[in-house]
């Protein structure tokens, strides 16, 4: 059972670190959004039902702990997920390298949609001249935390961790 | 929600102590030279400070006279910002008040220097705060020194529009931006920020008027929400 919920709750420990006051104001110089990184891992390496709830759960955290409208990055986190499940019966997705490109390459598909939906709501669309270097450096630094926590946690499933034993998205990092 | 208010205080508490203790440090180079400047401010602001009592005898003889109503005091709760909002595209925080403590969906969020936001969605004791300078976020307003009207919105990276300001009207750099009370939310006069340039383009109608606000956003950690 703990198991099982194991990817659910790192899908929240992601939110949470990233919607944490003391780390945005000190620690991070751009806002990072783990949960991209998040949805490609477990599209890569989980059964397709269980990545399509994981990536729903994680988009509906999203919009709980932002301040946009409710639905939409459920809606955002879905459609990242049938793009990567796409991308991963074409190409051999599970290379660091391939992972870390198409990464980066959803944080700006996140930003092009943005653009198509928020103008729906009244909402002015981001500029994309001027978000573009601020979300490379934010990829980056997604990328970078999703790193480091993967490096902990398969050291924790090598002890033996059970709650994180069937946790594999982090074949990322193990290829 | 409130299990991960609970956290995020917890998490915030325990990383800012080690950060709190070595600023504390590096504040007491130069601490002596501090002290005598404050005290000569202090002395200064005592000054003005009796200067601005008398005026305000003044002002309320006066209002007595005119049998003007009471000033406007509005009732609020105090909050502390515990998050910020998940996704870079909304500039939003997240506070330890909720619907327990009666806030309500768009009640006025502010701060001692000014206007910090709106509530936006409110759970049992965590309520997301629309922050000014969200591009989702408007508010009718008045130039203080004038009183030309305009709406503010928000842009991102900590700025704001004044829109809808008529070319006739005047408008400088540095002019306070107050709220009008008009939308019934934040109290008539409280300061929004202050003009950054003005853009007098002869072919549209409207003045394109920049500001900042005065409440420093993004380091925000307490704050009010007005409930009545």
């Amino acid at each position: 059972m703990l198991s099982r919920l194991a990817l659910p709750f790192l899908g929240l420990i992601c939110v949470v670190l990233q919607s944490n006051l003391f780390l945005a104001h000190y620690v991070f110089p751009v806002k990072p959004d783990l949960s991209i990184p998040f949805v490609v891992a477990a599209t890569i390496s989980r059964p397709p039902v269980q990545a399509f709830l994981l990536a729903l759960w994680v988009g509906f955290l999203m919009d709980v702990f932002s301040g946009g409208f409710l639905g939409l990055f459920v809606l955002l986190r879905g459609v990242m997920f049938f793009l990567v499940f796409f991308l991963r019966k074409r190409f051999f997705m599970e290379s660091p390298a391939y992972a870390c490109f198409l990464v980066v390459g959803l944080f700006y598909f996140e930003l092009l949609l943005l653009s198509a939906l928020l103008p729906l709501k009244q909402h002015p669309m981001p500029a994309l001249a001027h978000s573009s270097p601020a979300l490379f450096w934010q990829a980056v630094l997604s990328l970078a935390l999703w790193y480091g926590a993967q490096l902990i946690l398969v050291r924790l499933e090598k002890r033996g961790v059970p709650a994180f034993s069937q946790a594999s998205p982090w074949i990322l990092i193990k290829k | 929600m409130s299990a991960v208010s609970q956290f995020h205080k917890a998490l915030n508490a325990s990383l800012s102590l080690p950060l709190r203790g070595w600023k504390k440090y590096v504040n007491l180079v130069n601490t002596q030279e501090e002290n005598r400047l404050l005290a000569e401010e202090n002395q200064r602001l005592k000054q003005e400070n009796v200067l601005l009592q008398e005026a305000a005898f003044v002002n309320l003889r006066l209002r007595k006279l005119l049998n003007f109503k009471d000033a406007y005091a509005p009732k609020t709760i105090a909050a502390e910002a515990v998050g910020v909002g998940a996704s870079s595209y909304f500039e939003s925080i997240c506070i330890d008040k909720g619907r327990r403590e009666g806030i309500k969906k768009d009640m006025a969020v502010i701060a001692p220097e000014g206007v910090v936001g709106k509530v936006l969605k409110v759970g049992d004791s965590l309520a997301t705060v629309l922050l000014l300078v969200d591009q989702g976020f408007a508010l009718d307003a008045l130039i203080q020194r004038t009183r030309a009207r305009g709406i503010v919105e928000g842009l991102g990276k900590n700025r704001c529009a004044l829109k809808y300001v008529l070319q006739s009207e005047d408008v400088q750099v540095g002019d306070l931006v107050i709220a009008s009370g008009l939308e019934g939310f934040f109290p008539k006069g409280t300061i929004i920020g202050e003009v950054l340039s003005v853009e007098d383009n002869r072919s549209s109608l409207f003045k394109g008027v920049l500001m900042k606000p005065l409440v420093r956003l993004e380091t925000i950690e307490e704050v009010f929400v007005v409930v009545k």
